[in-house]
């Protein structure tokens, strides 16, 4: 997460990020930004299956989407990907 | 008197039919027709076969006809003896072969009317498929998945103050979306 603070910041207004919480409630993870300053995400729970869909089985996963909606990067927990690259080509496009 | 009348005028119908028939049978000359006709007709003259109607003095000529044909055949005996019946047939040929022409002529004459009206109403069926062909736009949609260069399946989350988001709401707002999972323990 202090990686990924300094991006969010950079490329407020051209991507939009979302904090999905993985076991917790959304107003828990509104906090913890607001306790962190990291104002320019966006804190959600997931409604339904949407974990089990994308196949997200462990916290830290990452997946990134360009403006059609395709994936253009995904990452799980430890798993190597150069998620700094990815999110400033997903700023550029 | 009357008997001179009848016997003259029966002698030239006889012989007009001779004549007749003799023109008809075109191959055959009329020149032996002719000699042996008038030694048939007296002996047709007689006063009882003066009694006889037109009708009948023709149908008594018609031998002495088929007789001249036949004598064809022997002025043709170095060609083959099938050739008299074509030569009697020859005659009834044209009248009958004529008709058949005619019709079909008057057939072949519409059928390139009706092969043409035949080649204008396939155009426009042939036309439509290039139509279909051009119209269907060629739009590469990507593959639903979970896999880099797949869309996503269909999912819904919620914001901490209720607002549902879901996946056409990111793809509406036109922006690239980063989605992390996270937990704060």
């Amino acid at each position: 997460m202090r990686t990924l603070a300094p991006l969010v910041s950079e490329q407020a207004g051209q991507v939009d990020f979302y904090l999905v919480s993985f076991s917790e409630s959304a107003s828990r993870l509104e906090g913890y930004i607001e306790d962190n300053g990291y104002s320019d995400m966006i804190a959600t729970q997931p409604v339904g299956s949407m974990l089990a869909d994308l196949r997200i089985t462990s916290q830290s996963s990452m997946i990134a989407m360009d403006a059609n909606g395709v994936i253009t990067f995904r990452k799980g927990y430890g798993g190597g990907g150069d998620f700094v690259g990815a999110l400033r080509e997903l700023a550029g496009s | 008197m009357m008997d001179r009348v009848r016997r003259t005028l029966a002698f030239a119908i006889g012989a007009g039919m001779v004549v007749i028939l003799s023109a008809c049978a075109s191959e055959a000359p009329p020149a032996p027709a002719a000699p042996g006709q008038p030694a048939a007709a007296p002996a047709t003259a007689d006063p009882q076969a003066t009694q006889a109607s037109a009708a009948e003095m023709a149908t008594a000529t018609r031998p002495a006809a088929t007789a001249a044909a036949a004598t064809e055949a022997p002025t043709a005996a170095s060609q083959p003896a099938s050739q008299a019946p074509t030569a009697t047939t020859e005659t009834s040929k044209p009248t009958v072969t004529a008709a058949p022409a005619d019709t079909t002529a008057a057939t072949a004459t519409s059928a390139p009317t009706l092969a043409a009206a035949a080649t204008d109403t396939p155009l426009p069926p042939a036309e439509t498929p290039t139509a279909l062909a051009t119209e269907a736009p060629s739009v590469p949609a990507a593959p639903v998945g979970t896999n880099v260069g797949e869309i996503p399946p269909a999912f819904t989350m919620e914001g901490s103050d209720g607002t549902v988001i879901a996946l056409t709401d990111l793809t509406l707002a036109g922006r690239p979306a980063f989605m992390m999972y996270f937990a704060t323990w």
